[in-house]
């Protein structure tokens, strides 16, 4: 997945960090709560909602690790919307270490303009979405 | 030319406004599909830029409350897709959506094109 060069937009910088803090704070929430109730569609629907805009912020930021890693969480919840998918403990875990590393990524992107390696975890999604 | 833009991230919806302006165009925003909808019977935009993916009310469901107004229905709609969900892109146009753009390779350029396209139709 492509990004954008993010020359022009280095304004953005403190509005990328203040919503995506928030979206990722909304995915911590809601994943503690699916890990106790994993068929509540609300929360389902806003982790899709969550992540699907973290993806597009970080598009528009040219982060494109932070950018694949949640398409792929937000293709995750697609696929349990749509059934195709199950809310495994497995999967919870995984997805649990992913917010982790997005936090750190945040911080590091505050601090010095630069992502997290989100390889690993790429990897390890993609095998869930197969 | 008036655009009301539906999109309710709002780093987006800055980003995007931002630069439409820039190009001279009149941007109103919405934050979910009923605000949006609402909005464009208040404003009767020149086109609309629609995302798929929204709080409440889907963007499938903003286009298909927009086919079944008689003014509204006239209006041309551009969505916001990704690429890699092309299913969405052909329900979209189903339901009366005229064009796309992929956010996964957003170009300003090729938006701004698409939307002078089709609004000289």
């Amino acid at each position: 997945m492509k990004a954008n060069k993010i020359s022009d937009y280095k304004d953005y910088k403190d509005l990328f960090i203040k919503t995506a803090s928030s979206y990722l704070s909304d995915l911590k929430r809601g994943l503690e709560h699916l890990a106790s109730d994993n068929r509540d569609q609300e929360t389902i629907k806003k982790m899709h909602l969550s992540s699907h805009n973290i993806k597009s912020e970080s598009l528009l930021m040219n982060f494109p690790q932070t950018a694949n890693t949640c398409y792929l969480i937000e293709d995750i919840f697609y696929k349990i919307i749509k059934n195709q998918l199950n809310i495994s403990k497995e999967l919870i875990f995984l997805l649990n270490q992913v917010f982790l590393k997005l936090d750190k990524s945040l911080i590091s992107i505050k601090n010095e303009n630069k992502e997290a390696d989100f390889s690993e975890e790429i990897e390890k999604l993609k095998q869930i979405t197969v | 030319m008036r655009i009301l833009l539906i999109e309710d991230d709002l780093f987006s919806q800055k980003f995007y406004s931002s630069k439409l302006k820039e190009a001279g165009f009149e941007v109103k925003t919405a934050s979910d599909g009923e605000e949006g909808l609402k909005k464009a019977k208040e404003i009767n935009p020149d086109i609309i830029i629609l995302d798929i993916i929204l709080p409440g009310k889907d963007g499938f469901e903003v286009l298909q409350s927009l086919s079944t107004d008689d003014k509204l229905k006239k209006i041309p709609v551009i969505v916001f897709s990704t690429l890699e969900q092309e299913q969405d892109v052909s329900k979209a146009k189903q339901l009366g959506a005229l064009d796309y753009i992929d956010k996964s390779s957003f170009d300003f350029k090729t938006l701004q094109a698409k939307i002078l396209a089709l609004v000289k139709k």
